[in-house]
């Protein structure tokens, strides 16, 4: 089985070592990189396609450039670590079957429509919680 | 105070004559991040043997039941001077070293007046972390620039808040026959309105004297210059 893939972001120093020191006993998980910089993160997403990407942030709460991060890979996950070691969130894209009750032109261009609204009613949502992350299948 | 998990197999098991004789740490920390990550790290790089892990910064006291050379506190734990001030009255000679993230600089500054050994932030690597400790053990205190510039800056401001060095003391030979006449007086307990119906002066007079008479030997007060003027006369005094 494929170990799981996870990339250090940009975080305080010691934060990463203990992360580093964490993941090192753990047969199922490989720390695949560590990006120091933001730019050097969005780049080794891209190449080193991570499953989890952990970064240091000033607080764990959502923003809209976390979404760079996830839009690469969209089945990826982003753990944000807050700087004080007090708090962690994880989130991920979810795939939302919203299944047509007919096939039809006028239903067809209503899907396509609503679809750029959904999306933006989620990526407004900044305060996603534990409840909405929620635990993994 | 609870027991450090004990290390992974692995890095840890090769190490195990080096913690013989690895010096001891009780690690004190209400984050589980912390708590738990550095007992890894430091179990992993083996020259440091952590003896107990406590939330409590009050309970960081037991240290001194534990007979640990070094207490690494979590400088943003809620009563952390406090704790420093107590443990450094019962154990003036232990190893304190903070870690983490203080509040603001005048918090970080006021733990190490408290009595903290060392410093090291979140963005030092864990590697620093450990030899901060070892060096602190010895007597050592590793910083980083921000910090001693911290506590250069906070040295500088006592500097300027102290009062002014009084000048040298002069030797009594540099007092004229007037001003010494008068400070054996003083010497001999003569009040100014004494001195001054002893030598027929008047008492603004006798004050504008003995004013100079202190100046000259660099006291502030009658009797200090009388004690002055007895060492000058007997130096074994």
């Amino acid at each position: 089985m494929e170990p799981i893939r996870v990339l250090l972001g940009p975080m305080p120093a010691m934060h990463r070592d203990i992360l580093d020191e964490t993941f090192a006993a753990q047969d199922d998980i490989v720390v695949v990189g560590h990006s120091t910089t933001t730019d050097a993160l969005v780049d080794d997403v891209s190449t080193l396609a991570p499953h989890v990407t952990i970064v240091g942030a000033e607080s764990a709460e959502w923003r809209e450039d976390h979404l760079a991060l996830l839009d690469i890979h969209p089945p990826r996950h982003l753990l944000l670590l807050a700087n004080d070691a007090r708090s962690a969130s994880l989130f991920g894209l979810r795939v939302h079957q919203t299944e047509l009750t007919e096939l039809s032109p006028r239903a067809i261009l209503s899907a396509v429509r609503q679809a750029p609204r959904e999306r933006t009613l989620l990526t407004s949502a900044s305060g996603i919680t534990d409840e909405s992350v929620g635990s993994e299948d | 105070m609870h027991e450090p998990s004990p290390p992974r197999a692995g890095a840890g098991a090769a190490r195990t004559t080096e913690r013989r004789t690895a010096s001891s740490v009780v690690l004190a920390t209400e984050v589980p991040l912390y708590a738990e990550g550095l007992a890894l790290v430091l179990a992993a790089d083996g020259r440091l043997h952590l003896t107990g892990v406590t939330p409590n910064a009050t309970m960081a006291g037991d240290v001194e039941a534990v007979g640990a050379d070094a207490l690494l506190l979590d400088v943003a734990m809620p009563g952390a001077g406090r704790t420093i001030r107590e443990i450094r009255i019962r154990l003036p000679r232990l190893a304190i070293i903070l870690f983490g993230v203080p509040e603001d600089d005048d918090e970080l500054l006021a733990c190490i007046e408290a009595g903290a050994t060392a410093f090291v932030g979140r963005d030092a690597s864990a590697q620093r972390l450990i030899e901060t400790v070892l060096a602190a053990i010895h007597g050592d205190a590793l910083m980083s620039a921000r910090v001693t510039a911290l506590l250069l800056r906070r040295l500088a401001d006592h500097a300027r808040h102290a009062p002014a060095p009084s000048p040298p003391p002069t030797d009594a030979s540099e007092l004229t026959g007037r001003e010494r006449e008068i400070a054996g007086l003083l010497n001999d307990g003569l009040s100014n309105k004494e001195i001054a119906t002893r030598l027929h002066i008047s008492v603004a007079t006798v004050k504008n004297h003995v004013h100079h008479v202190l100046t000259k030997l660099g006291v502030q007060r009658r009797g200090q210059a009388a004690l002055h003027l007895r060492r000058a006369m007997n130096p074994r005094i």
